[in-house]
């Protein structure tokens, strides 16, 4: 096997939230405007784009993804959302290096927990779920293993392909910033409902999930909107 | 967007990134099997110490190199060969010569981010010339990186 590519058939966190830690940002993160617009209220389908995501390329370059949204208020507070992104992230260690990436999409809802007594506001703290899903790559190059007696083994590449599902608790608050504009974050709890996908090697990182070789994780995101305002009643 | 929020959020990010610890691999690179010697009396197995036991492994394009040098033991601690899935040691107990042959499975898995890759060892027989080991028998199969306290794969019988 010394020296060949290792393909198979079928985590260190990058960051490792503290609990005081989510505290501080969720105090840092109120929506900056509470200001709303509209008279009567309008329904339509509300497109978003994660800039948390271009934070993540001053803070941690070896990760580079995006990741939009799509929700609509289809009842009172109930807000079927869809979510679509793509992440690639290397690691290049001293033992080996690393590398995975690929698309991933998640489908859930919120409800609103804010009352709407002014018809005019259309902010709107949410709780919510998601069920989550992504097809990857990952791979390990360079591999070496140490071996005082037997001589040292190396393989060039141990490659494999797989599918990440995991579950998320969601909670966050999104503001109207200007018409039809909103800005807004959301908290997440990630479950892992597969963790051991690949037994050789698990993945430092599932693409919208994080370090697959721990069983949770958290999440964030820090949302602009604009809502195709449809229908107005 | 308030500028705040946003340079609040990237200090924040920092600041986690920065706090992660970096781990140290304190682990083996190499499996070990370990190998118990005992013998027979009445019917019952006992563990006994083999003297000035000379012990080394036969490698391929590489010189002979002695992993019990005069020694004695009732316990032999013995790494395998990742590059094959057999082993084959040779033993010179009282001047007596014996080979002991190991077949296994070999895997790759990941040990730790900090260590990095290992090797698993699944063991299918051992067997020896019957020189001096009169009998080898397999009490635990798997072998992994991480060698645990009175932890025993095979029996050697004298």
């Amino acid at each position: 096997m010394s020296g060949s590519t290792y393909k198979s058939g079928p985590g260190h966190s990058l960051f490792p939230l503290s609990g005081k830690a989510l505290i501080v940002l969720f105090i840092c993160l109120l929506p900056a405007s509470m200001a709303g617009q509209d008279t009567l209220r309008t329904y339509g389908p509300r497109f978003g784009f994660d800039l948390s995501r271009i934070a993540y390329l001053f803070t941690d370059p070896v990760q580079k993804g995006a990741e939009v949204s799509l929700d609509f208020e289809v009842y009172k507070n109930i807000y079927p959302v869809f979510e679509l992104g793509f992440n690639h992230s290397t690691d290049p260690g001293e033992l080996y290096s690393y590398k995975s990436g690929g698309p991933y999409a998640r489908i859930g809802m919120d409800y609103n927990l804010l009352p709407m007594d002014d018809r005019s506001v259309h902010h709107t703290i949410t709780a919510g779920f998601r069920y989550a899903v992504s097809v990857f790559d990952h791979e390990a190059e360079d591999i070496s293993i140490q071996g005082d007696y037997w001589g040292d083994y190396y393989l060039d590449t141990y490659e494999n392909r797989l599918s990440g599902h995991w579950f998320e608790i969601v909670g966050g608050m999104k503001t109207e910033i200007g018409a039809n504009f909103f800005l807004g974050w959301s908290l997440r709890l990630k479950i892992l409902m597969n963790p051991d996908m690949d037994p050789v090697l698990p993945p430092q990182m599932i693409p919208g999930y994080g370090n697959g070789s721990e069983s949770r994780a958290f999440g964030f995101n820090y949302s602009i909107m604009y809502k195709i305002p449809l229908i107005k009643r | 967007m308030k500028k705040g929020s946003l340079i609040l959020l990237i200090t924040g990010l920092m600041l986690f990134a920065a706090c992660t610890t970096e781990e140290v691999c304190e682990d083996a690179s190499e499996s070990y099997l370990v190998a118990r010697m005992k013998y027979i009396e009445n019917g019952s197995s006992l563990d006994t110490v083999v003297p000035d036991l000379l012990l080394w492994g036969i490698r391929e394009s590489m010189p002979d190199s002695l992993i019990y040098d005069s020694l004695s033991t009732a316990r032999l601690v013995l790494p395998l060969d990742p590059h094959h899935n057999f082993s084959t040691f040779v033993m010179v107990i009282d001047s007596i010569y014996d080979t002991l042959f190991l077949e296994y499975g070999v895997e790759l898995y990941l040990h730790s981010q900090a260590c990095g890759f290992r090797h698993a060892f699944t063991l299918d027989s051992v067997r020896a010339s019957g020189l001096k080991i009169l009998e080898a028998e397999t009490v635990r199969e798997d072998i992994d990186a991480t060698l645990e306290t009175n932890e025993e794969h095979v029996w050697l019988y004298l």
